[in-house]
């Protein structure tokens, strides 16, 4: 008997992105936060030396 | 550049392979392959050219350069244009390649998917067979794999990929490297349900291995003969790049080694000193700068050091080996050392690829993508001979179908590696001599030159097939 794959690849392609999508944008936000810290810390550090 | 049309009288023919797309289809004339491009495909085709994609891709060696045509199209009622792609030297197949070229593929495919999303287009399919080799380093050679991609939309060549790279890879990579061969039967991928009941337990530990493979093939059986409203399922971009990329970890992490042997001594096994070694690369180097053949296939290939005696010339080769480590081996060193004109490729000999798929000619049969300008049989005879039986006319007129000259060694009875095949058989093979031998290739090929090896037994020849 042969039964087309499609759908189930379709619903599971569907649960694996729910899955990982999340870890994308997890990547994504926390490229952005250690973004936002590394260039507090060396713009602080800059500033630093310009003191010494 | 592009190509002057000629008017009537011609004699198109489609190519056997191509009649699943209606975006186009690829056509031979004389013998030059062109491919038609359908009206229906026309946005996609101009969004590829005019996005960027095309130069990026083709800039990068990722996807096959075309130019083209003003030749009249074999079916102009439907047809758009006409390109001409860049030549490919040889076309190999999936189930003929070693892990890594397999690897190289599936990894070449999710890169151009990943940058076709950045262009707003997507590859609508991802079958392995899109992929040629070309100097050395895969390409897709389907330029009407894309479309644009609508937002929202799931990527349509999911399962395609998995079948046709992810699973015989993990098969190869945690079974046995042999399971490749299951593509030569399975013409669309190696079903999934198959690969998860092949794979060991271990691999459901592997979230991606989980997730594509064994749940993924518990989903098909679950949802089989189900209608659902594709249009209705979406999925948000950083979902749709989130299953790329586990794609591609999943792929980059399968690995495979010959087990228990270490590359550097696993092709140490020669019974010949380094002087007659010396002379048989320097005969077949002397035969190869007479003949300056444009093609060539080795046969029995090993490793591909004496392949390599073509490829450093610049002559195309083709280095076929049963062994899929030797292959492995061979492949690596082109890739570790920038080779352009050496294509290692696992085939057996005494079972060489068929022609499969609708009308047993979607895929040639190595026959058919044959004959050879010269093929190269270093110690082979023997193999063929005494480990499969096979008389010598047989074997003569093999290699006088595939080949046009020919670079033979024969390895006499006296010779320690035939003694050790002898060792576990009845020697049957009274007319193994050298006379024989001389006699039933003389039928087929006229003997040009023979060099008996220094420091050996053997001796090499040259010959040309009769009627060539």
């Amino acid at each position: 008997m042969y039964l087309d794959p499609g759908t189930g690849s379709l619903i599971i392609q569907l649960a694996i992105g729910v899955l990982v999508g999340g870890l994308v944008a997890a990547k994504v936000s926390w490229g952005r936060v250690a973004g936002f810290f590394r260039r507090l810390f060396r713009g602080r550090s800059r500033h630093g030396v310009a003191e010494d | 550049m592009a190509d002057q049309g000629t008017a009537s009288l011609r004699t198109s023919r489609v190519v056997s392979s191509s009649f699943r797309d209606p975006s186009g289809f690829v056509f031979q004339e004389g013998d030059k392959l062109y491919r038609q491009v359908n009206a229906v495909y026309k946005d996609s085709y101009e969004h590829l050219l005019n996005s960027g994609l095309y130069e990026n891709l083709t800039g990068r060696g990722l996807l096959v350069p075309h130019e083209e045509a003003t030749l009249d199209p074999p079916k102009p009622d439907i047809a758009y244009k006409v390109i001409r792609p860049e030549p490919i030297d040889f076309v190999s197949y999936p189930y003929e390649w070693c892990f890594s070229q397999l690897k190289d593929a599936a990894l070449t495919l999710l890169t151009i998917q990943k940058t076709s999303l950045e262009f707003g287009m997507t590859l609508k399919d991802c079958s392995a067979y899109n992929v040629q080799f070309t100097d050395g380093r895969p390409v897709l050679i389907d330029t009407l794999s894309f479309e644009k991609h609508r937002e929202g939309y799931p990527w349509v060549a999911y399962r395609q990929f998995c079948q046709h790279f992810l699973a015989p890879l993990a098969l190869m990579a945690y079974r046995d490297v042999r399971l490749n061969r299951l593509l030569q039967t399975y013409i669309d991928g190696v079903p999934l349900d198959l690969t998860s009941s092949l794979l060991p337990a271990r691999t459901r530990l592997s979230f991606s291995l989980l997730w594509h493979i064994h749940l993924h093939a518990r989903s098909q059986k679950r949802f089989a003969g189900r209608k659902v409203r594709a249009d209705r399922y979406r999925m948000g971009r950083l979902s749709l790049l989130g299953v790329i990329n586990s794609l591609e970890s999943a792929t980059k992490k399968l690995k495979w080694q010959p087990r228990g042997t270490d590359w550097i001594d696993y092709y140490e096994d020669t019974n010949y000193s380094r002087e007659a070694f010396e002379c048989k690369k320097r005969t077949v180097a002397g035969f190869l700068d007479r003949i300056a053949p444009a093609n060539v296939w080795d046969l029995g290939a090993n490793v591909g050091v004496f392949s390599r005696l073509a490829s450093e010339r610049g002559i195309p080769i083709v280095s076929l080996d049963v062994d899929p480590a030797a292959v492995e081996r061979s492949y690596l060193d082109c890739i570790g050392r920038q080779e352009d004109h050496l294509l290692p490729l696992v085939l057996d000999l005494t079972n060489p690829s068929p022609g499969i798929g609708w009308g047993s000619e979607e895929r040639m049969s190595l026959v058919d993508r044959g004959p050879a300008d010269t093929v190269i049989a270093l110690a082979l005879l023997h193999h063929l001979a005494i480990g499969n039986n096979t008389p010598f006319d047989k074997i003569a007129g093999f290699l006088s179908r595939i080949g046009k000259r020919l670079i033979v060694e024969f390895v006499p009875k006296s010779d320690s590696q035939v003694q050790r095949l002898l060792s576990t058989r009845d020697d049957i093979f009274g007319d193994y001599t050298q006379e024989a031998f001389e006699r039933e290739f003389g039928q087929h090929f006229t003997i040009q030159e023979s060099v008996p090896l220094t420091d050996s037994v053997r001796v090499l020849y040259m010959m040309e097939r009769k009627n060539a």
